[in-house]
């Protein structure tokens, strides 16, 4: 129940700091770094996967609606919700059936920025595809996609760094 | 059934992923109507009355660069009123005479994006005051995009930096025609394509808006030449158009109404050319 609660908190917190501050910055003239994935990258895997997906859908749904971008954001974060206990089951073996906590102190660094850089790749990538949709933008769809990546992971770390040392 | 069943249960998680795929991807890339409105679109109400609230207080930090982008617009404005010109023609029986043909409608950007590859603003002027789809929006610095859907009292806007944008512009020296589009990155540049040869572009030059699309009154900025180079294929020049609207900071603008659109198509559709 307390981590429910928790969650549901951070929930309003990240969705508050992405649409009012990380909306409005921009890195180099273009990048906009999308930090609220973290809600369903680190959702913990005892709970249910089917949930995951349609929180997912829901926070898509917001982002879409705010952004004007039709389903696009619905659509990149339901694709990280499915895929993200594949990410896991293949850095850790039995992460799933375990019911392991995705967090940096069970995973450790090198793993759980791994799996923090494969899973934002997959939403940005999937994401500014779909926005670019064509493929002569392929490459600097790739460069904003590694470009973004490396910036929201950072960011994803540093969240879980600064947990660690409130604990 | 028994299977049916089973397949149910064990692929739940991959057919409920399916279908809020399809979903989402379905009203991302579903054919939008202009005139029809759309489900989740911040020209809907809710989502813009709340961005209103969050623009007003970033606006509040702008106001000095707001108010001297005014100022400069006035000045101009002065400048072409007939009391600060010398008449020096002969009136000999000559009428004068002259019709309104634009009227604008201030508006307030209170939302923007500028960083993707199709972009929008929304403006806080809608249906009931007299924003259609497919109007112009200007600012005083220059031309903003088109007017793409309204709500009673809000409208989306498809600015220059969107993927779909082809706006007719001219070259301010020679007069040469071309279609200004946006191939995505910087926010301050824009492509300027098939600039007939013989435009002699220079660098530095002006672009133009002009009265082919009727969706602005001539004359009004896009941007400054860049940089240009002559494409082999099709014998036109392609430039590098530096945007003089600068969409990371833009507040007040006017959504241009053509007085005259109704009358100018009416006449327009019988000479348009046979499409394939």
């Amino acid at each position: 129940m307390r981590t429910v609660l928790l969650y549901v908190l951070s929930l309003v917190l990240v969705m508050a700091f992405q649409l009012l501050l990380l909306e409005n910055v921009q890195l180099l003239g273009y990048l906009n770094p999308y930090y609220y994935p973290i809600l369903i990258l680190l959702w913990p895997l005892k709970w249910n996967r089917g949930l995951s997906i349609v929180v997912a859908f829901g926070l898509g749904f917001i982002m879409d609606f705010i952004e004007n971008s039709g389903g696009l954001h619905t659509s990149a974060l339901v694709l990280l919700a499915y895929v993200r206990p594949l990410l896991l089951r293949s850095l850790v073996a039995r992460a799933v059936e375990e019911g392991l906590s995705v967090d940096l102190p069970t995973l450790g660094p090198s793993k759980f920025m791994t799996f923090t850089a494969m899973g934002l790749f997959t939403f940005h990538f999937w994401l500014f595809s779909l926005e670019a949709f064509a493929w002569s933008e392929f490459f600097w769809v790739l460069i904003r996609s590694l470009a973004s990546t490396a910036v929201s992971a950072v960011m994803i770390y540093a969240t879980q760094l600064l947990m660690l040392s409130k604990e | 059934m028994r299977n049916l069943f089973r397949f149910l249960v064990r692929y739940h998680f991959f057919l409920l992923f399916l279908v809020a795929q399809v979903w989402a991807l379905t009203s991302a890339f579903r054919i939008r109507p202009y005139h029809q409105s759309y489900a989740w679109n911040s020209a809907q109400n809710a989502a813009a009355s709340v961005q209103k609230v969050y623009t007003d207080a970033k606006n509040y930090t702008r106001l000095r660069k707001i108010n001297r982008d005014l100022a400069h617009e006035n000045a101009a404005l002065r400048a072409r009123l007939s009391g600060s010109r010398m008449d020096e023609t002969i009136r000999k029986g000559a009428v004068q005479d002259s019709l309104q043909s634009y009227t604008f409608q201030e508006a307030e950007v209170i939302n923007a994006s500028f960083h993707k590859r199709s972009n929008y603003l929304t403006i806080n002027r809608g249906f009931n005051h007299g924003v259609r789809p497919g109007q112009g929006v200007i600012s005083p610095r220059g031309v903003v995009g088109v007017v793409h859907e309204v709500s009673k009292h809000y409208a989306t806007v498809i600015p220059i930096l969107h993927r779909r944008t082809r706006l007719s512009g001219s070259m301010a020296r020679t007069k040469h025609f071309g279609s200004v589009l946006w191939e995505g990155g910087n926010h301050r540049i824009a492509t300027m394509v098939d600039v007939a040869r013989q435009a002699n572009v220079k660098k530095g030059d002006w672009v133009l808006s002009d009265t082919r699309s009727g969706l602005f009154p001539s004359g009004i900025k896009i941007g400054q030449v860049k940089s240009f180079a002559l494409d082999p294929s099709s014998q036109s020049f392609v430039l590098d158009v530096a945007l003089s609207v600068d969409f990371a900071a833009l507040q007040t603008v006017y959504v241009v109404e053509n007085l005259y659109k109704k009358e100018r198509r009416a006449l327009e559709v019988h000479a348009e050319p046979d499409t394939p």
